[in-house]
């Protein structure tokens, strides 16, 4: 990627807060001109004051240097400040405009990328490119202006020994772009073990207790000492080029120096060259050089904020869920939702889907059984459009699920997958995270017919904290808890993944006693490993390796005496006192193959 | 953490540098010198030891060679350094994180762990490498330039000077809140990063529920708050630099003042005050750095302090001296006894215990079923004896020794867990099964990939065994997820196996077929299977157990086997005809 391009990019971060950023490099004129000030002034007291031993005119000079001084570090404040404030802005910006981005990634994304990976993203890569303002190498700016004044002056003043000058520049330019090269890939890998770092880590912090009851706390740390000396290595390089690079500009100048003695030797041997000219010549070097140390000095710095500008572009340039659409209302779904030869697999990986067909009927309760792992959380994925069908099409009422907007579908839906998440923080808000607006009343009638009252007031009421991952509550109780919040979120379209696996059969037996006013209208899917809580849906859809294999309700699938019959047989017998030979339930599939 | 014990390793790479560093300043003392000898020579001047512009002109060559390389010798050898610490300090917070017990990971949030990891370490580095660099630099340049000072006038040198403690002073009285705000900052970070790590956790719920919007509200809350703090950190630093700056520049305006006059009175002469004036400005630049160098330094020291919290947590659960009592880790003997005898449990956060009273015998080949309605503290039971909580009352002894007094790891060898919400990594789907044992041969895994009925899965994926998980194991089915931690739990080899409702996503054949199976002797059929624990919900994986219990609000309320129970324990025949009822009318 092109330097520029990212620059461009940073710059338009930056376009909102344009003038405090400008003002800062225009402040660079006064405060150039109030350092160059300062010897001059002490050139008039020694001139009006030393010489002609006047003390009143030594103090008067003294005090004009005291109001240049003065002049010159508010000047310097508030051009810090700006450049501060506009630096902090755009770091803000970019955060902002990184995790806006991450909100519209397509789920697949979290499936291969460690959330390390992102965060670092959004943390340290941010606060790389924050560093071009806080170390102070936006200063560049002004110095590359003042760079290309002293050679302007040098050249008028002579142009043949400037030409001298001249000669190293582009040796300077050459051997830059050359260690660019070299730190470029030095600072992408810094970046990369960074990246790679901080993904184990997170990683490895998140899942400390399981690393600890596995006993595999060395190993781990073996591992992490691996990651932390490859980054340790990577970061060794680019300091040994950085230091060189400053090394080679603070010599080029002395070769400079060295050329324009040489030349200007020769030039006076034929009479060609001032004296004065040639100290102007050297003394003009000294200055024009140090600009380019500073660049030097910061080139680590300019470097690797480019490297981190690279990798903030390239992730917010990612692919998006695809929400643009051309129906851009609010889906209507009044009669039914259709499944058209929908195949699917998740990446490059085998199919998991095969040519799936069927209807879910507006107000029906349609039930998906089968075994684990034969995609019935994947058909309520597609659902909700968290993946795409690869072939085929989902329809409602007609329309390609595609063609709406993506945030207004997943509005009819909600759903309580079989993985709970709860944020860190109260109930009130975790509960009420669908529908901000909801009153406490609604939350709590909520709860109790999750028959989460007695849970929530253990739990300190709606005010109660939930630690990390809501680990101060038992799992059965979480998934309660996401019940309440989907019933709160008042949707069209029910989604219930295996919503009660790890609630015991007391409770969930009170549960659907409490919730089947709720639901009696509202269409519905529920994924279910005990049957008994799907026996009397309106349709059964029975999975098998990713196809749909059965379809009706439960006494037609009874009469069929296929798959489901079979399983409804094999559940019964596990509650005859059991007999010395285990039934097997792949039995049930196997006939299926 | 102090800093000076974390420079200890390093003070040989140190010196060197310091060499290096004073080798340079001297080279770029001389260069100046030769530059103007070589002003003199076009002038026609003699000058001592050259006689020609080339033989000047190829010194000055040499030395800027010789310059070159000792520079980048300092440097590479001063911020190596910084990069080792910082290794250093990032793999010691690591080792101490591994010790710390899940509570401590129950309250702090991940992404407020990661930037300690990310932030603060590289504030602690920047104090390291660069800070002391700076500083050397300072003390070096100071060093040589005071006594020249005082050499030409005391009293000139003394009022030149003067301002400089000033601005130590200054920087002194600044540091205390320049501390405070950078621990402010460094905090708003924490909450970023804490906030950023939630969101990705949960990215599936922000979809479902559509709250990106609202999400991003929220992010901009933490965001903003963080560009404030540093706003207002920035504008410590607005006031430090220029007046640094400024101080430098206040020691030319007093030596005008007080130099002119020893001038215009006749103490010194135009030339030496001249000498002073320069000599000032080659002051003023290290004076400039320092301001820069207090910042970088408070930020160090703040991020150090920071980190000394986390490093200050002690781990909730220690382990005690014995290694595992001999009986237990002998193979061939397979007779103990795990006992459980009147056990509590409480849990700071909560008023009452979780568990009390509890008492049970398992022995090896021998099951105990825990039953119990959600939130009876069946999961805690299985967390006391695993170590993950601490017992507040009562006794766990396996074979008639406390486990409180056994090696962390002696136990964790003992008893494996598969938990029904269980964490796997980011890796492929054999190195997850052999996490606890890497070095399993082939027939292992495939043996217990068989036992948990995983053949046919791992048989349908394009990579087979070597699949890779997402994280937290987000690629597989939820029944996937569990079988391949029933797995690494079976792989450990544990004396006792405890299943904590470890198959609620599998159907309740294929988990009494997997139980079934674990009860069988492991191996070449010599060893006894292990003393098993299984929580579940289903009562008819329990019903074959030695002893089935009853748990509900953290008590045993009912116990014995299933016959047993069904007759006598009225809480268990309900559930059981509640279960079977349910079956029948399907
Ligand atoms: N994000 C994913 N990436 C790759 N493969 C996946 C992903 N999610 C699920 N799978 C695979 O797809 C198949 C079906 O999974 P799933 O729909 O979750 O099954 P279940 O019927 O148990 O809900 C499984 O073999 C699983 O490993
Ligand atoms: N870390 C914790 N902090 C506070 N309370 C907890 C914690 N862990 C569990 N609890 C509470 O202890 C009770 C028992 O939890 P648990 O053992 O997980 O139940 P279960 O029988 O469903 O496995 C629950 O009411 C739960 O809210
Ligand atoms: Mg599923």
């Amino acid at each position: 990627m092109p330097d520029s391009r990212i620059m461009l990019r940073l710059y338009e971060g930056l376009r909102p807060f344009l003038k405090p950023f400008v003002t800062a490099v225009l402040l660079y004129i006064p405060v150039t001109l109030l350092s160059l000030a300062q010897p001059l002034v002490i050139g008039a007291a020694v001139e009006h004051g030393f010489q002609t031993r006047n003390l009143s005119q030594v103090e008067f000079w003294a005090a004009i240097y005291l109001l240049v001084v003065i002049l010159y570090a508010a000047a310097e404040m508030a051009q810090t400040y700006l450049m501060q404030f506009s630096g902090q802005k755009l770091v803000n910006h970019l955060r902002k405009d990184l995790f806006a981005k991450v909100q519209r990634l397509p789920m697949s994304t979290f499936d291969h990328t460690p959330l390390g990976k992102i965060l670092t993203r959004i943390t340290s890569d941010v606060e790389a490119v924050a560093e071009l303002f806080s170390s102070g190498a936006v200063a560049i700016l002004g110095d590359l202006l003042f760079l290309t004044a002293t050679l302007l002056m040098l050249f008028l003043v002579n142009a043949k020994l400037s030409l001298s000058t001249m000669m190293v520049l582009p040796l300077l330019a050459v051997g830059l772009v050359f260690f660019r090269r070299w730190t470029r890939t030095a600072y992408m890998h810094v970046r990369v073990m960074l990246s790679s770092i901080n993904g184990f880590l997170q990683e490895y912090l998140s899942g400390m207790p399981t690393v600890q009851l596995f006993n595999q706390v060395k190993r781990a740390e073996q591992e992490f000492s691996e990651h932390n000396a490859n980054y340790m290595l990577a970061n060794r390089r680019a300091i040994f080029l950085d230091s060189a690079i400053y090394s080679f500009v603070d010599a080029a100048s002395f070769v400079t120096v060295a050329a324009v003695l040489w030349v200007g030797m020769g030039l006076r041997q034929h009479g060609a060259l001032g004296l004065g000219v040639m100290v102007t010549f050297v003394e003009a070097l000294n200055r024009f050089f140090q600009p380019i140390r500073e660049l030097a000095n910061n080139y680590a710095v300019v470097q690797s904020a480019l490297v981190s500008g690279e990798r903030i572009v390239e992730f917010l340039d990612q692919p998006e869920e695809n929400v643009q659409s051309i129906l851009p209302f609010v889906p209507v779904f009044k009669r039914e939702i259709a499944f058209e030869n929908v195949s699917f697999s998740y990446g490059h990986g085998s199919q998991v889907l095969h040519e799936v067909n069927f209807k879910i009927e507006h107000g029906q309760r349609i039930a998906l059984v089968g075994h684990t792992g034969a995609g019935k959380t994947t058909v309520t994925k597609l659902l909700t459009r968290m993946y795409d069908a690869t072939h085929g099409a989902i329809r409602i009422d007609g329309v390609d699920v595609r063609d709406f907007d993506l945030r207004r579908l997943r509005g009819l839906f909600n759903v309580v997958p079989q993985e709970v998440f709860l944020f860190q923080g109260t109930l009130r808000d975790n509960l009420r995270y669908g529908r901000m607006d909801a009153s406490d009343d609604d939350i709590l009638q909520a709860v109790h017919l999750c028959q989460a009252d007695e849970l929530l007031a253990r739990a300190g009421g709606l005010d109660g904290a939930l630690q990390v991952r809501a680990t101060n509550l038992s799992l059965g109780e979480r998934q309660l808890l996401v019940l309440a919040r989907a019933l709160i979120a008042n949707p069209q379209i029910l989604i219930l993944d295996e919503a009660t696996a790890s609630i015991d059969t007391e409770t969930e037996r009170r549960l659907q006693v409490a919730t089947k006013n709720l639901l009696a209208n509202r269409t519905s899917v529920t994924v279910a490993h005990r049957l008994s809580t799907i026996v009397d849906s309106d349709r059964i859809l029975v999975f098998h390796k990713g196809r749909l294999v059965e379809q009706g309700d439960h006494h037609a699938l009874l009469l069929q005496n296929g798959i489901y019959a079979k399983l409804i047989e094999l559940q019964k017998s596990e509650f005859a006192l059991r007999p010395t030979i285990v039934p097997d339930a792949s039995d049930a599939f196997m006939a299926a193959d | 953490m102090r800093f000076s014990a974390l420079f200890r390793p390093y003070w040989r790479q140190l010196m060197l540098g310091l060499l290096a560093l004073i080798t340079t300043n001297l080279f770029a003392l001389i260069l100046p010198r030769l530059v103007n000898m070589g002003i003199s020579v076009i002038e026609g001047k003699k000058v001592p030891y050259f006689t020609s512009i080339t033989s000047i002109v190829l010194a000055i060559l040499a030395l800027a060679v010789l310059a070159a390389i000792a520079r980048t010798y300092s440097r590479i050898l001063m911020f190596g350094v910084g990069r080792e610490i910082e290794r250093d300090v990032r793999r010691d917070v690591f080792v101490h994180l591994s010790t710390l017990s899940p509570s401590f990971y129950e309250k702090r949030s991940v992404g407020d762990l990661m930037s300690h990891m990310t932030s603060d370490i590289n504030n602690i580095r920047m104090c390291t490498g660069f800070a002391v660099l700076n500083i050397l630099n300072i003390v070096i340049v100071f060093a040589g330039t005071a006594p020249v000072l005082f050499s030409i006038d005391h009293q000139v040198a003394f009022a030149a000077l003067l301002p400089f403690p000033l601005v130590m002073i200054t920087a002194q009285a600044l540091s205390g809140r320049m501390f405070q705000r950078v621990r402010e900052y460094q905090a708003s970070l924490s909450d970023l990063s804490a906030r950023i790590q939630e969101n990705l956790s949960g990215a599936q719920v922000v979809r479902v529920f559509h709250q990106e919007e609202a999400e991003n509200t929220r992010f901009a809350a933490v965001n903003d708050h963080a560009f404030r703090a540093a706003i207002r950190l920035a504008k410590m630093r607005v006031v430090m630099f220029p007046l640094m700056r400024m101080m430098g520049a206040l020691g030319v305006a007093v030596t005008l003042f007080v130099g002119g006059r020893a001038v215009v009175l006749g103490h010194i002469d135009l030339g030496d005050y001249v000498e002073i004036n320069a000599r000032l400005l080659q002051l003023a630049w290290p004076a400039i750095s320092l301001g820069f160098v207090m910042s970088v330094y408070s930020r160090g020291q703040a991020s150090l302090a920071r980190m000394n919290v986390l490093l200050e947590a002690r781990p909730e659960i220690v382990g005690g001296a014995l290694p595992a009592p001999k009986q237990v880790v002998r193979d061939s003997a397979d007779q103990f006894f795990v006992v459980a005898h009147n056990l509590s449990v409480q849990l700071p956060q909560s008023a009452k215990p979780i568990l009390y009273g509890v008492s049970f015998t398992v022995k090896p080949g021998e099951v105990l079923g825990v039953v119990g309605p959600t939130g009876a503290g069946k999961s805690t039971l299985t967390r006391a004896l695993c170590r993950e909580v601490n017992v507040a009352r009562g006794q766990l002894l396996i074979d008639g020794q406390d486990i409180c007094d056994w090696q962390l790891h002696a136990l964790r060898k003992f008893v494996a867990v598969a938990p029904s919400e269980a964490f796997l990594f980011s890796a492929s789907m054999r190195s997850n099964i052999t996490f606890a044992r890497p070095d399993a041969s082939q027939d292992e895994v495939m043996e217990v990939v068989r036992m948990v009925d995983l053949t046919r899965d791992v048989d349908g994926f394009a990579d087979g065994l070597e699949t890779m998980i997402g994280e937290r194991g987000v690629t597989l089915s939820g029944g996937q997820r569990q079988r391949v931690a029933l797995a690494r739990a079976i792989l450990a080899r544990p004396k006792m196996l405890i299943l904590d409702d470890c198959l609620s996503a599998v159907d309740a054949q294929t988990q009494s077929t997997i139980v079934e199976r674990l009860k069988q002797p492991v191996g070449d059929g010599t060893h006894t299977p292990p003393a098993m624990i299984i929580v579940s919900h289903r009562l008819s994986v329990v019903q074959e157990a030695n002893e089935i219990v009853v748990l509900d609000k953290g008590q045993i309320v009912e116990r014995g086997t299933h016959l047993e129970l069904l007759t006598k324990g009225a809480l268990y025949r309900a559930l059981w005809g509640l279960q079977l009822l349910e079956e029948e009318l399907g």
